[in-house]
């Protein structure tokens, strides 16, 4: 493992780590009583983070890490709950993943659930699934559907309207 | 007693008492499946439905609603790696893996027989119990809900799946979230940032939606396909085998009803520390520890007994002295109060029937969800089949409606989604997430109740070891934490020894 | 002359009209109400049963939405800083959403702005131990010789604690952090701590099976529950029967008159509602309906009262 790389495999690691400081460091402004838990905490996790990243490395210290506290490299991931652990896919389709999901967020915020989810699902279906449109709207269309009905027309409770409609958040 | 009971029955059957269990009963199936949408939920928005009607038919209503989302909820947790409830939460790691074997059918299956007998043995559990409620509950004080939490968080110790390091990382970040917002104790709001909406804290059920569901929804986006590994696996799957598993591990699920029924019990503990102990247990004396995590049957059954089985328990305090075991019960309560009756003791005494029924109905409701289910379980399991491009806006729809619909509130939807991330990044980089559930669950419990402890006991740490139920439950801690070493040791000189002969 | 009286005749003929358009103009919708706390308690419980009330007389939903966190102040927050048109009312806390105002916390509201609409009940306390105590009265425990321990539930819970103890000078601690008044009844129950002052309500309510024992009650009505205690006045604290917990229900500032008489009128009628009389005598609980200029007038002795005992609720 080049440095660089070993680098780039910490950047988790770091960024919790400046969490946690973060964290601790805002605590202190508490009373001991109230702070004390939260504090202890924070330390540990700081702590323990150390032990992760010193754990990384290639000399004795970090195999004998790894070999008791079944550190990063323990273990292959097994197949199961987190299956696709450690799976890599391309930057960018994560990048697309999250952008469907956010588009969506924004497009829930500003128009409401009722419009959103039809638009959100036609979208994805004809757009990123490349499905016949005919599919993609009976989709979108069932599934809007049947929540309006459960919802509105079953509990009389009403989803929010968006922002342009004037409710608020 | 016995006559109340026959009253029950007798309005069951008369006047569309069943009526109102169906359809609690399949409400509550609804609720369960969809993410977010949970017990509190269904009966916040059915409260003002029932104003209408008799105080009876509200409760077959409501026991309906309780009876059934608990197995609702390990629908989508065994077929879509999200539970539907934050209880089902436990049932994801081995119900998930079973459906990506192709084992779907057997997955719903051994939940839905594990789910109704252990609603029956939940209410069976309270009719024994009832005569003595009261004293079960006085012998839990904070010390004991303290040690109570601790142990809950062992459970942490078998959910890092080989990770130790990341798991315990994981944790701590998870009691982190967990101090966040306004501190019973001091009455000061923490870690806020100047953010109102974190004065309550990270809510639960959006960060829950996030960290499986959303995350959930990235993975298969990334995946593609379907989400069986193995399809033509799916369709030999039988129901049935699961139904039998259920007899097979009937050790397991008694264990897990007891554990349910008296966990439940235990107010503001409740039943996901529950579901999680009962894995944990049937992990820690099973023959073969490894093979959990990847799609044991046992355990799926071992988290859905104990699901059912603690809306008996949950009961306990409330008919004890008025105060919920829940926030199920505590919305439970509300609608009580609207209906002209005062929870607590007086409830036994007075209005005995209005119990029985709810009792009875929880218990019919918990057996009715799963019939209902496993009429359709091979068709749920062909869901496994369906191309996931599918899946993902369906889900993802839902899921953010439900997150809405909690507190009618658009940050909750905006959590959901930034845990979504959270859950993510967490797989990617091989954290694993039950243990930050777990703890987000106790984190508050274990820190308030700790320090009532030391106010109690003005800053004794011996309080702890004290007491008689505190020690026992201390000594279970122990226990629990010692036993894989034990068994480590064990194997080793059992190897050693092999290796000499 | 007559072209004049025509001209009045129109005029008030417009006006009325107008005055119908403006009352047509509430409830434009399902009307909100925002409760800072959660399912189940004393103040979710009033508000449901108002919101039930007033879906009798109206077109449309009351829907109840707890908004809950910082103790309560979350919610008052949400519900002050709601569009004033009329569609959303909250009940408030008081004296909670008054303490932190007077410790000196930043609050993103203005207890005088809000627009009271009247209250449901003023819930005034009671001390009460174990039902085997040895304590009977203030005096036993003040001749223990040691500090007394009490249970507390929220801010308003502590505050009135505090209070009891400075005014009858008594050694108090205090032990927090229970969720809900009840629990910290049943941590007296289990032997948590001694005593606790929860609101005479919430003590009768628990009570069915006489767990407790009252030993003062903080108020100078009648309280048929608890004939044989002994009142604050009659034990030579009458300050303490100021004390107390409204349910009080008010309205963000800023709601045009119109719609704003239309709601009151709304509120008022629910007030009257069977359905809210036949509640508090089935459950026992406390209903005493209050109206805007009464709430704000209790408002302001409570203020006052909290503000003179700043020191002690600050814990100090």
């Amino acid at each position: 493992m080049t440095a660089r790389e070993r680098l780039k495999d910490a950047v988790p690691s770091i960024v919790l780590l400046v969490v946690a400081a973060f964290y601790a460091y805002t605590a202190t402004a508490y009373d001991p009583q109230t702070r004390a838990m939260p504090l202890g905490v924070a330390l540990i996790a700081i702590l323990l983070v150390v032990l992760d990243l010193v754990s990384r490395g290639e000399g004795a210290l970090a195999r004998n890490l790894r070999r008791v506290l079944q550190g990063s490299g323990a273990k292959a991931p097994v197949p199961g709950l987190d299956g696709q652990a450690g799976q890599r896919h391309p930057a960018l389709r994560e990048l697309g993943a999250f952008a469907w999901i956010g588009g969506f967020l924004a497009l829930v915020i500003l128009v409401g659930f009722y419009p959103a989810i039809p638009i959100y699902m036609v979208a994805y279906l004809r757009f990123y699934a490349k499905k016949p449109l005919v599919a993609a709207v009976a989709t979108a269309a069932v599934v809007t559907g049947l929540l309006y009905a459960m919802f509105e027309l079953l509990l009389g409770y009403s989803v929010f309207e968006g922002l342009i409609m004037g409710d608020y958040m | 007693m016995l006559e109340a009971v026959a009253t029950s029955v007798g309005a069951l059957t008369a006047s569309g008492g069943a009526i109102y269990l169906f359809v609690g009963t399949l409400v509550g199936l609804v609720f369960g499946i969809i993410p977010g949408l949970g017990g509190p939920t269904a009966l916040a928005l059915l409260i003002p439905l029932t104003f209408g009607i008799d105080t009876t038919a509200a409760m077959f209503l409501a026991g309906g609603i309780m009876g059934a989302i608990p197995f609702g909820g390990s629908v989508t947790a065994i077929l879509l790696n999200t539970p539907g409830t934050a209880p089902n939460a436990a049932t994801v790691y081995d119900g998930y893996p079973m459906t990506k074997k192709g084992q779907a059918g057997a997955a719903l299956g051994a939940a839905a027989a594990a789910s109704s007998l252990g609603g029956l043995f939940g209410i069976l559990i309270l009719f024994m119990v009832l005569p003595v409620a009261r004293e079960i509950i006085l012998m839990f004080s904070p010390p004991e809900f303290f040690m109570l939490a601790v142990l809950g968080l062992c459970a942490i110790a078998v959910s890092t799946d080989g990770k130790m390091l990341k798991g315990l990382i994981a944790a701590c970040f998870g009691l982190m979230i967990a101090f966040v917002g306004y501190d019973n104790v001091s009455g000061a709001v923490r870690f806020d940032y100047g953010i109102d909406y974190l004065w309550d804290g990270i809510s639960l059920i959006p960060a829950l939606i996030g960290l499986f569901a959303i995350a959930q929804i990235v993975s298969l986006y990334l995946a593609g396909g379907s989400i069986a590994d193995n399809p033509s696996a799916v369709r030999v799957s039988r129901v049935s085998d699961g139904i039998f598993a259920v007899f097979r591990y009937w050790k397991t699920l008694l264990r897990g009803s007891v554990i349910g029924a008296v966990i439940g019990a235990v107010p503001g503990v409740g039943g996901t520390v529950a579901a999680f102990l009962s894995y944990s247990v049937t992990v820690q004396t099973s023959r073969d520890p490894d093979s959990f995590g990847k799609g044991n049957i046992e355990g799926v059954i071992a988290p859905e007994a104990s699901n059912n089985a603690r809306e008996g328990g949950s009961l306990i305090p409330t008919l004890a002295f008025g105060i919920p075991g829940s926030a199920e019960m505590a919305v439970f309560l509300g609608l009580l109060v609207l209906h002209g009756l005062q929870p607590g003791p007086s409830l036994l005494i007075n209005h005995l029937d209005v119990i029985t029924s709810l009792m009875l109905s929880i218990a019919i409701a918990s057996v009715l969800a799963s019939i209902v289910c496993l009429a359709v379980a091979r068709q749920l399991a062909l869901i496994t089949l369906v191309d996931v491009n599918y899946l993902v806006p369906v889900i993802l729809s839902v899921s953010l409606v439900g997150a809405y619909a909690l507190e009618s509130s658009m940050h909750d939807v905006i959590v959901a989604v930034i845990f979504g991330a959270i859950g993510y990044l967490m797989i990617r980089f091989d954290y694993p997430r039950l243990p930050l559930v777990i703890a987000m669950f106790l984190g508050e419990v274990a820190e308030v109740n700790f320090r009532q402890s030391m106010m109690i006991a003005r800053g004794d740490w011996t309080v702890f070891l004290t007491r008689p139920l505190s020690l026992v439950l201390f000594l279970l801690v122990i226990l629990s934490l010692s036993v894989p070493f034990i068994r480590y040791l064990l194997r080793r000189r059992r190897a050693s020894r092999e290796a000499l002969t | 002359m007559m072209k004049r009286a025509l001209g009045l005749a129109a005029a008030a003929a417009m006006a009325l009209a107008a005055g119908q358009a403006a009352a047509q103009d509430w409830p434009k919708g399902d009307v909100q109400l925002i409760i800072p706390s959660g399912p189940g308690g004393g103040f979710d419980t009033y508000a449901r049963v108002l919101a039930r009330a007033m879906e009798e007389d109206l077109d449309v939903k009351v829907v109840p939405q707890n908004v809950t966190g910082g103790g309560g102040l979350r919610g008052a927050t949400v519900a002050y800083q709601a569009k004033p048109d009329g569609q959303t009312f909250a009940v408030f806390n008081v004296p909670g959403i008054i303490e932190p105002v007077i410790n000196g916390e930043s609050v993103a509201y203005d207890v005088s702005e809000i627009d009271w609409l009247g209250a449901m009940a003023f819930n005034q306390y009671v001390v009460v131990v174990g039902k085997d105590s040895p304590y009977d009265t203030i005096e036993d425990m003040k001749a223990a010789g040691e500090p007394i321990t009490f249970t507390a539930y929220g801010s308003s819970g502590v505050a009135a604690n505090r209070i009891l103890c400075a005014e009858v000078g008594l050694e108090c601690e205090i032990i927090t952090g229970y969720p809900s008044n009840s629990e910290a009844l049943l941590g007296v129950v289990r032997g948590d701590a001694i005593a606790s002052v929860p609101p005479i309500s919430t003590a009768t309510a628990f009570n069915a099976k006489g767990d407790l024992k009252a030993i003062l009650l903080m108020t100078e009505r009648e309280t048929p529950e608890f004939p044989d205690t002994e009142k604050a006045a009659d034990a030579g604290y009458a300050n303490l029967a100021n004390l107390g917990l409204i349910r009080a229900f008010g309205l963000p500032p800023g709601v045009p008159a119109e719609t704003r008489a239309a709601v009151q009128a709304a509120f008022d009628k629910a007030l009257e509602a069977e359905s809210v009389k036949t509640w508090a005598e089935d459950t026992g609980s406390a209903f005493e309906a209050m109206s805007g200029d009464e709430l704000s007038a209790l408002i302001e002795s409570q203020t006052e009262l909290l503000t003179r005992y700043k020191d002690v609720i600050a814990g100090n």
